[in-house]
């Protein structure tokens, strides 16, 4: 392996290293019903993750992560390429963005319970609610940033609405949207993991508050764990995969 | 692409591929736009006025001028990229072609999908008139390389194909040579004046490097003033088949644009100059 990719691996491993030291020395001090050192919440999640259950509420937050997800992208990209079509569309739509980012999570998992009752829109909806805004932003703002030359160049020579989308807008956006993908992937699994403990019977969420209700410690940090196994496995096999792919797409160099 | 060889003497093998002298198509309905009384206005007193102009089938019109005169502007309200204040752009071609200061390709297509790019009306014919417009322009081996591994002259030669491949009625050039070395700017100056000659093209050849204009066009525009305005039309002497091989009476052209763009300059920029 070479020297530099032997230290972008390196380096990683050595900040985790780090807090799992820092952490094992913090339970030293602090009572086990409080903080289980590393060493019996690893055997703990070992032993869950030979029973079905956490597969399964793992399968079901995954989903309503990736719902929201390709909700708040498709309709994130559209609100961007409509608020960018006019500035009448831009002025209408910036304070519904500002309103829907300026509300609290759990506002919105109020509204989307009583909107949509118990199971799995309302963290369907606070995930979008939290991913939207970021998508929006990031499209009205990519599409400002686009080389005019190209739109001299589409004008002059009259391509089509659907040529200019595809050719253009959407590869020059595709950067900046794999960006602000990754951070509306982010709060969305968030969003969600809270929003399902108050509103689902099943999936992540409610694994790990039912766990704190009943005092099992070990399993709440053991489904901490394995929140945030999942997430590093989300950004580091398919977003940042998908990054690197979309940026030698895009550039070629 | 044709051999092309600058030389002084009277048999100049150029004779050979331009014998057909370039001839403007009068007539109205061979006149492919009209400018009445055009103004665009910019803030800081930038912009055009008063420009009254017409260009023909078969003609190569230059426009020449100090920098900030307005000759880029003129080609934006041409290519409807700007609105006139004032007055009227009357367009009568179909198709439009340009090539622009920068070349303006899509750095994630290949040189020959950023050629077809403009004949998606015609999916069938699109990558074959975008190889025969590469070819044309010597990159015909370098048709499936991206901008990105192309040099400046290489991305100045695509868009110049990509406009071929339009197959304009009207080609309008932005300083397109800037960038290129002297030998490819000749060999590219000839493709064009070959395109005139086979399709009965105009083109609006934009440029502040006199000697260029002064080879390509067959009249020249001289703008100047701040707004720019029309200072003065010259008609080239010489037939096309000429301008290489007698030098000295292109450099007396070339003299006349000189001292036409040099009285629009305000007296102390051309002590200056």
């Amino acid at each position: 392996m070479s020297s530099p990719r032997l230290h972008a691996l390196l380096i990683p491993l050595g900040g985790v290293t780090g807090l799992v030291i820092g952490w094992w020395l913090l339970a030293q001090k602090v009572p086990g019903s409080i903080l289980p050192g590393p060493g019996p919440v690893v055997s703990h999640l070992a032993a869950a993750l030979s029973e079905i259950e956490i597969w399964k509420d793992t399968a079901v937050t995954l989903g309503n992560v990736m719902a929201s997800f390709l909700i708040a992208v498709v309709g994130g990209t559209l609100l961007g390429l409509w608020a960018s079509s006019s500035t009448v569309a831009e002025r209408l739509l910036h304070p519904m963005v500002v309103v829907i980012e300026a509300a609290p999570t759990i506002a919105w998992l109020v509204l989307a319970i009583l909107w949509l009752g118990l199971g799995a829109g309302p963290p369907i909806l606070v995930g979008v609610s939290m991913a939207l805004p970021l998508i929006v932003i990031a499209t009205s703002h990519g599409l400002r940033q686009i080389d005019s030359g190209w739109m001299d160049m589409a004008h002059v020579y009259g391509l089509s609405t659907w040529t200019r989308l595809t050719r253009i807008l959407l590869p020059s956006l595709a950067l900046t949207l794999a960006g602000a993908a990754s951070g509306a992937l982010s709060v969305a699994w968030r969003g969600i993991i809270m929003a399902e403990a108050f509103s689902a019977s099943h999936g992540l969420g409610p694994s790990l508050w039912g766990s704190y209700l009943y005092g099992e410690i070990r399993d709440v940090y053991a489904v901490i764990l394995w929140i945030i196994l999942l997430g590093l496995a989300l950004e580091y096999l398919l977003v940042h995969p998908a990054r690197q792919l979309i940026r030698r797409r895009l550039r070629h160099d | 692409m044709t051999e092309y060889r600058y030389c002084d003497l009277p048999a100049c093998p150029l004779q050979a591929t331009t014998r057909r002298p370039l001839r403007r198509l009068d007539g109205p309905e061979n006149r492919l736009l009209e400018l009445e009384g055009v103004r665009r206005a910019f803030d800081g007193g930038a912009g055009v006025r008063d420009i009254d102009l017409s260009v023909y089938r078969g003609e190569i019109l230059g426009i020449c001028g100090a920098s900030g005169c307005g000759k880029s502007t003129l080609l934006r309200l041409v290519a409807d990229r700007e609105a006139p204040d004032a007055g009227r752009i009357r367009r009568h071609f179909g198709r439009l072609g340009m090539v622009f200061q920068e070349p303006n390709l899509l750095p994630w297509l290949s040189a020959r999908d950023n050629v077809a790019l403009v004949r998606t009306d015609r999916p069938d014919e699109s990558r074959r008139a975008a190889d025969e417009a590469l070819a044309a322009v010597g990159l015909g081996q370098a048709s499936s390389q991206y901008p990105a591994t192309l040099s400046g002259g290489m991305r100045q030669r695509v868009g110049i194909a990509r406009a071929l491949a339009a197959n304009p009625d009207l080609l309008l050039m932005d300083e397109p040579f800037s960038s290129l070395d002297y030998f490819t700017s000749v060999e590219l100056l000839e493709l064009v004046r070959q395109r005139v000659l086979e399709r009965d093209i105009a083109v609006l050849f934009v440029s502040h490097d006199v000697r260029e204009v002064a080879r390509l066009c067959d009249r020249v525009v001289v703008m100047g003033g701040t707004p720019g305005r029309v200072l003065d039309e010259l008609f080239n002497p010489l037939p096309h088949d000429e301008r290489s091989c007698r030098p000295g009476a292109l450099a007396r052209f070339e003299d006349q644009v000189l001292d036409a763009i040099r009285r629009g300059q305000p007296e102390s920029a051309t002590r200056e100059s």
